[in-house]
Order: structure tokens, then C-alpha cells, then sequence
């Protein structure tokens, strides 16, 4: 891709979203820079996913600019953002449930940045199925799949269709402590391959081990930003999210 | 009070559930853990009645089999279920979700009575009454749920992951809840990935592996248990305490994509090399039988196998002589005893 750490991937400037009366995001700002992992974080109900909807075009904001890669990208479809190289998973999963493993992953790849023929699209989606921990399940629809399965498959279709930026809307969710661990691991080796990363999570433990940066959002406003550490002990972040007894953790 | 008996469950041809016996005791709380898979939603929708057991099971609920018995008699029986996904009613009121919970006649008439208490329980829910389910937000959704099913005052309440998607704080004020109802008597069948939460409401404990019971106990029985910490409390062995530990960058164990944007052999130094093959030596001998659920490939490549702690403790860099290397707490050693088996 050429491009260099640290310079500016994605720009949101000035976002806002309001359903009705409820405003979800209000007057957001901030920056992704290349090759890191950013984190966004806040009680349920802040905004976050509206955030990410708003960015892949799933959502139009009501004012504001989404700069990636320098240019604005509002008011494009979903799918000129995707081939812009922005990828998602969802937090409610949404895969095909009557199209086989393989068949989710190489929609990714024929229709995705960079469209491969349908036989190299299914050999590579059988590498990235093998990646993701799914390797022996590519015949497997994916309605037959585990929640957890399906989490993974998600990933892969996203990775098919060869992002920059990838955001995570609650990945790791719904994986005990040690499953949990195997996730960080997989985040941590995507990152590693050049992919920036946005993670909606509600894992602390998984925000401090994989994030350089944290973004944290209450009732549609940004409320804190700054490495885990500093923004994980700061007051307002513990009273609107983490709870007191968080302090010591 | 509830007793499953050599139940079994099918899909298709995956078994999931294989000769499950359990007891569940009035006016305690029941914990099942295991891994995404393993089979622990299967068996809360099987006591509903939401899935039906292979014949030759019993499923006893005060003495009579219930087995066969459909899901609107297993609620009217007192076994009521909060599903994964909560499952409300988007376009009714909190009210109105809250009465369709005593849709039972014994339920119903105790309904306005049971409406005050869940309302005191719940105090956001007192707040936010005439609100559409779907409008509110996931922590209060999940409360809903819950409010719902105890709205059927029922003798055994089953929670299928209560704590999934919510925040810190919510998984607080969530677990705080629990205790509040359990502490009143309720009998409680809890499914969560959240295993130290639960293990502190626990008293006694199931495991499943595969859709089989491989341990149950008491629940500071299972906290104790070594092979139970590794599997499901993420914590991995010994870990030299005097050490240093510099956190490892990249893991390398088994993943490999096809779309790395960087060629992966470049990036390996050959003290990577070396710990790796280190890491590989010892694993063979290990004997664990565990994989790891993401690195099938490691079999077949025994070059690139995922860093056990005991390689960990290798000492690394010549440059940094005292001090020791561990892999990130997580990336190796940690077992996944459901991993399903490496492809042949």
C-alpha cells in the first residue's frame, strides 16, 4: 500500500447522526492513523455502532466529513466504501446463512477492492477460512455454523475483500477467558500484516492488550481519547462506564 | 428438584448433548461452563422444551418426566428461560413485554402484584415503562429479559449468556441483580462466558466438553481444578515470578495469511527461528492432545509451532540476557480442550 505508519488514515470531523429526537452522535471528531489499533469504547447505547455505520455508509450523517485516504467518502454506497478498502464484521452477525463458508468468504473476494475470478476466490477463501480457525468447515453452511463460528467467518469476508482499515464491532464478545486469548492473538497478527484496526469492545482486558489508542464515547460524545492506561483511569470514563471498583484493575 | 437423566441430542447427525445426567437443587445456583460449542445452550433450550432429547432420556422436574412436554407447559410447570439474544418483543412496551411474561393462568393472577416487584428490582425499567423494547439499549434490553421471565414466577430460572454485549459497569450492575435474586431463593440455571463472575454465584458447577459432563463440583472445587483454570479462566500455568516479562510482538504461532501484506519469513529473525523450534520441540513432547483452535496448520508444519510457556521461559535475546520472554500471556500454552480435531 505504500502508506507510512502513523500518517492519517481516516478523519471524522464534525459527525452527527440523530434517530428522531435521540441525537447518537454528536459533534465527533478524531483521527485513525495507519497501523495502529484503536479502540472505541462506552456504555451501551453511546454511539459507537452508529459510528462505524456511519463510516461504511450503512448510515448518511446528518452533517460532517469522513475523510479516508484524504477524500470525503459521505454520501457514498456501502459498497464503494468497501471497495475503497474499509471492511467490517457486525455485532449481530450477519452472514449468509444458505451460502456455504466458502461461498460468505469468496463473496468478500470476487466483489470486494481487488475482484478475483470465482476459482482463485475460492482458493483463497479457503486459505483465509484455515486462518481464522474455520479450516475444516468451508462446505459447511453458514446458518450450521456456532455463534462463535460465524464470528469468525464474518472476519474472514471481511479480510477477503483486502481492507486498510477494519473495523470490529464487538468480535470478541460472548468468548470465555481463554477463547479470549486465541482472539487477541488472531487481532494482534492482522494488525501485524499492515490492516489499521477500529475494535468496538466491551473486553477490557482485551482493549488493553491490543490498543496504542482508545476513543471513549458517552451519549453520542466523545469523552475522553489517549493511550489504555491513561484513559482507563481517568474519572469521567469510570463513572459513565467501567464503574468504581474498576480503579484498581 | 430438576434432574436430567442420560440426555442426548441430535441435529442432524451432530450430537450435541451425549448422556447428560445433572441435578439441579431448589434454591440454588447452578453454573455450566464450557467452551463456545460445547453444548450449553442446547441444554437450557432442552430443559425448556425448545429442543427435544433422544428417547431413553429423562428430564424429572419435581419428580414427574417432563421430557416430551412442549415449552408453554414447561413455563406453566415454572421453568422459564432468558434466551441468548434476549428475544423480546421489539414493538411492545416495557409494560407490555413485562404482562406477557405472566401469560399463564397461575401467573396471571398474581401478575399486578409481580409487576410491582420487578419494577422495584429494576428500577430502569420503572423509568423507561412506556418505552419500545427495541428503542432501549442492549444492558437495559437484557434486564427486560430477565424481568420478563420472572414476571412467570418460576421455579427454575435458565439464563442463556446474560451478560453478553453489555459494559463493564452494566455486567456489574448485572451480576449484582443475580445475587439480589439468588440470595431470595430463586434456583438458577446460568450459562456465561463471564466464568469468574459466575463462579462467585455459584454453588455447584457443571463443565461440558462436546456436548458431555467431563466435571462437576462445588464451585471452589472447580476454581481449584488446574486443568479448568487453563481451559476456561484463561490462566496459563507456572509463570517464573521473578522474571522480567517483555511481551512478544508477534505472535507465531500457526496463522498464516494469505494476504499479508508483508512476506512473513522476512520479518522472522533467526532467534524467532530458534525459540520456535524450541517451542516445537516441546510441544511434541507435551502430550497435551490439546491444539490450539486457530493453528490446524501447526500439525502439518511442525516448524512453526505455537510457543508453549515452557519455551517462553527460554531465555531470548542475546542482547537482553536477564531477561525472559514470554509470548503475551495468551499466545501460548493456553488449551482449548473442545478444539475440534486438526483436519486430517
Amino acid at each position: 500500500m505504500g502508506r507510512v505508519d502513523g500518517e492519517i488514515l481516516l478523519s471524522v470531523r464534525g459527525l452527527q447522526k440523530a434517530f428522531g429526537g435521540l441525537v447518537a452522535v454528536r459533534a465527533l471528531s478524531f483521527d485513525i492513523r495507519h497501523g495502529g489499533i484503536t479502540g472505541l469504547i462506552g456504555p451501551n447505547g453511546s454511539g459507537k455502532t452508529t459510528v462505524l455505520n456511519l463510516i461504511t455508509g450503512e448510515l448518511k450523517p446528518d452533517d460532517g466529513a469522513i475523510l479516508f485516504k484524504s477524500r470525503d467518502i459521505v454520501g457514498w454506497p456501502a459498497f464503494r466504501i468497501c471497495r475503497a478498502r474499509i471492511a467490517r464484521t457486525f455485532q449481530l452477525v450477519r452472514v449468509l446463512p444458505h451460502m456455504t463458508a466458502q461461498e460468505n468468504v469468496m463473496l468478500g473476494r470476487m466483489f470486494g477492492s481487488d475482484p478475483a475470478e470465482p476459482a482463485r476466490a475460492a482458493h483463497e477463501a479457503d486459505a483465509l477460512l484455515e486462518y481464522v480457525g474455520l479450516g475444516g468447515r468451508a462446505g459447511q453452511l453458514g446458518a450450521q455454523l456456532t455463534y462463535i463460528d460465524q464470528k469468525r467467518l464474518e472476519l474472514a469476508r471481511a479480510l477477503a475483500s483486502r481492507p486498510e482499515l477494519l473495523l470490529l464491532d464487538e468480535w470478541l464478545a460472548g468468548l470465555n477467558p481463554t477463547e479470549l486469548q486465541t482472539g487477541i492473538d488472531l487481532i494482534r497478527l492482522i494488525a501485524s500484516d499492515g490492516i489499521t484496526i477500529v475494535m468496538i469492545e466491551h473486553v477490557m482486558e482485551a482493549i488493553r492488550a491490543l490498543c496504542d489508542r482508545v476513543v471513549v464515547m458517552n451519549a453520542g460524545e466523545r469523552i475522553a481519547e489517549g493511550t489504555p492506561d491513561r484513559v482507563l483511569s481517568d474519572a469521567g470514563v469510570m463513572g459513565a462506564y467501567l464503574g468504581a471498583d474498576d480503579a484498581a484493575a | 428438584m430438576l434432574r436430567l437423566e442420560h440426555i442426548s441430542v441430535t441435529y442432524g447427525k451432530h450430537e450435541a448433548l451425549h448422556d447428560v445426567t445433572l441435578d439441579v437443587e431448589a434454591g440454588r445456583t447452578t453454573v455450566i461452563l464450557g467452551a463456545n460449542g460445547a453444548g450449553k445452550s442446547t441444554l437450557l433450550k432442552t430443559i425448556a422444551g425448545l429442543v427435544q432429547p433422544r428417547p431413553g432420556g429423562r428430564i424429572l422436574f419435581e419428580g414427574r418426566g417432563i421430557e416430551n412436554a412442549p415449552p408453554h407447559k414447561m413455563v406453566a410447570a415454572g421453568i422459564a428461560l432468558v434466551p441468548e439474544g434476549r428475544r423480546l418483543f421489539g414493538d411492545m412496551t416495557v409494560i407490555d413485554n413485562l404482562r406477557m411474561g405472566a401469560y399463564t393462568p397461575h401467573a396471571r393472577a398474581n401478575a399486578a402484584r409481580q409487576l410491582e416487584t420487578q419494577l422495584a428490582l429494576f428500577p430502569r425499567l420503572a423509568q423507561r415503562r412506556s418505552q419500545l423494547a427495541r428503542t432501549m439499549s442492549g444492558g437495559e434490553q437484557q434486564m427486560l429479559a430477565i424481568a420478563r421471565a420472572l414476571m412467570s414466577e418460576p421455579k427454575v430460572l435458565l439464563l442463556d449468556e446474560p451478560s453478553l454485549g453489555l459494559g463493564p459497569r452494566l455486567v456489574k450492575d448485572l451480576f449484582a441483580i443475580l445475587r439480589t435474586i439468588t440470595e431470595a431463593g430463586q434456583s438458577v440455571v446460568l450459562v456465561e462466558q463471564n466464568v469468574h463472575q459466575s463462579l462467585r454465584l455459584a454453588h455447584r458447577v457443571y463443565v461440558l466438553e462436546n456436548g458431555r459432563i467431563v466435571r462437576s463440583g462445588t464451585a471452589a472445587e472447580i476454581k481449584q481444578d488446574t486443568a479448568i483454570q487453563e481451559a476456561y479462566l484463561g490462566l496459563s500455568g507456572s509463570r517464573p515470578a521473578d522474571a522480567a516479562v517483555v511481551p512478544v510482538r508477534h505472535t507465531p504461532g500457526g496463522f498464516v495469511n494469505p494476504f499479508s501484506r508483508t512476506v512473513a519469513p522476512a520479518r522472522r529473525s533467526s532467534a524467532q527461528d530458534q525459540e520456535q523450534a524450541m517451542a516445537a520441540q516441546l510441544e511434541s513432547t507435551s502430550g497435551s492432545g490439546f491444539f490450539h483452535p486457530y493453528a490446524r496448520s501447526v500439525q502439518a508444519q511442525a516448524s512453526t509451532g505455537t510457543p508453549s510457556p515452557a519455551a517462553a521461559a527460554v531465555p531470548h535475546s542475546p542482547s537482553q540476557p536477564a531477561v525472559r520472554k514470554e509470548a503475551i500471556p495468551t499466545s501460548g500454552g493456553f488449551v482449548n480442550p473442545n478444539a475440534r480435531p486438526a483436519k486430517q
